[in-house]
């Protein structure tokens, strides 16, 4: 899954199986903890990729097991933070029709997209070019305050 | 990768109901089992239904569905549905949900038996 962007840090592929969440979860949240993020910003982002690939694996392939999903994260230096992307082959729906539902209306399902967007700092859906899906998201670390001496 | 997938979920018995206490990450993968479980205690009826979540470190938005439909049973039947033990990520996760609000969330076991 090539991007315009220069090679990831870090680039995967795994199959559209729910089992598979918790090693993405732990894998991301070491590195993005190796990157200067604290523990709550770790699991954010680690909540946010597992919402991004639980809705893949749910409406993008419709529970079936044996498809591809490509992760790459970037680590960013200006702002500094983590860069994911998610690519699928899914079938492309509008970007408008990904949104989170009415958080008063209470019902199971739906709070995905809507916890993507509370957790991280930029959430871009489009269609790729060759078919399938991309979500890039981005997450940044607080400015560091240097008090002069 | 059957572990993965499963979920263990201690029941007690209390003198109004029952108390589950699942063990692990409840997410997309684990959530039909924690499903499972909440739906067999369900099916006695209880006057309560506890939910201990002192055991688990994670919940996505897999588990939170799976609450909130036994949220919309217990509402049917008049049973109270109490959750407790929040972990801190858990607990957020809840309030960004605002679950909070809808969901009668007690910060340990004592409370929740008198809740």
């Amino acid at each position: 899954m090539k991007s315009d962007l220069p090679a990831p840090h870090l680039e995967t592929c795994i199959l559209s199986r729910p089992e598979l969440l918790a090693p993405v979860r732990a894998m991301l949240e070491e590195l993005a903890g190796r990157i200067g993020f604290d523990e709550t910003a770790c699991g954010h982002l680690a909540l946010a990729i597992d919402e991004a690939l639980t809705n893949i694996i749910r409406h993008g392939y419709n529970n079936n097991p044996d498809q591809n999903i490509w992760i790459s994260a970037w680590e960013l230096s200006d702002p500094t933070g983590l860069r994911i992307q998610i690519d699928d082959l899914a079938p492309q729906v509008e970007v408008s029709q990904l949104k989170g539902r009415d958080l008063d209306d209470i019902r199971p399902g739906g709070l995905g997209v809507h916890l993507i967007h509370s957790l991280m700092d930029l959430v871009q859906f489009s269609k790729r070019p060759g078919g399938g899906m991309r979500l890039i998201v981005e997450k940044y670390q607080p400015a560091k305050i240097t008090s002069p001496l | 990768m059957s572990r993965a997938t499963e979920l263990i979920v201690d029941i007690e018995t209390l003198t109004d109901g029952f108390l589950l206490r699942p063990h692990g990450d409840v997410d997309m993968a684990r959530s039909p089992a924690f499903r499972a479980k909440l739906t067999e205690a369900l099916k006695n009826v209880p006057a309560r239904l506890v939910v201990d979540l002192a055991l688990v470190p994670y919940m996505d938005s897999c588990g939170l569905a799976t609450l909130i439909e036994a949220l919309q049973i217990t509402r049917a039947q008049k049973i109270k549905l109490i959750v407790c033990n929040l972990s801190a990520r858990v607990r957020s996760v809840f309030e960004l949900s605002r679950l909070t609000t809808v969901l009668t969330v007690v910060d340990n076991h004592e409370q929740a038996l008198l809740a």
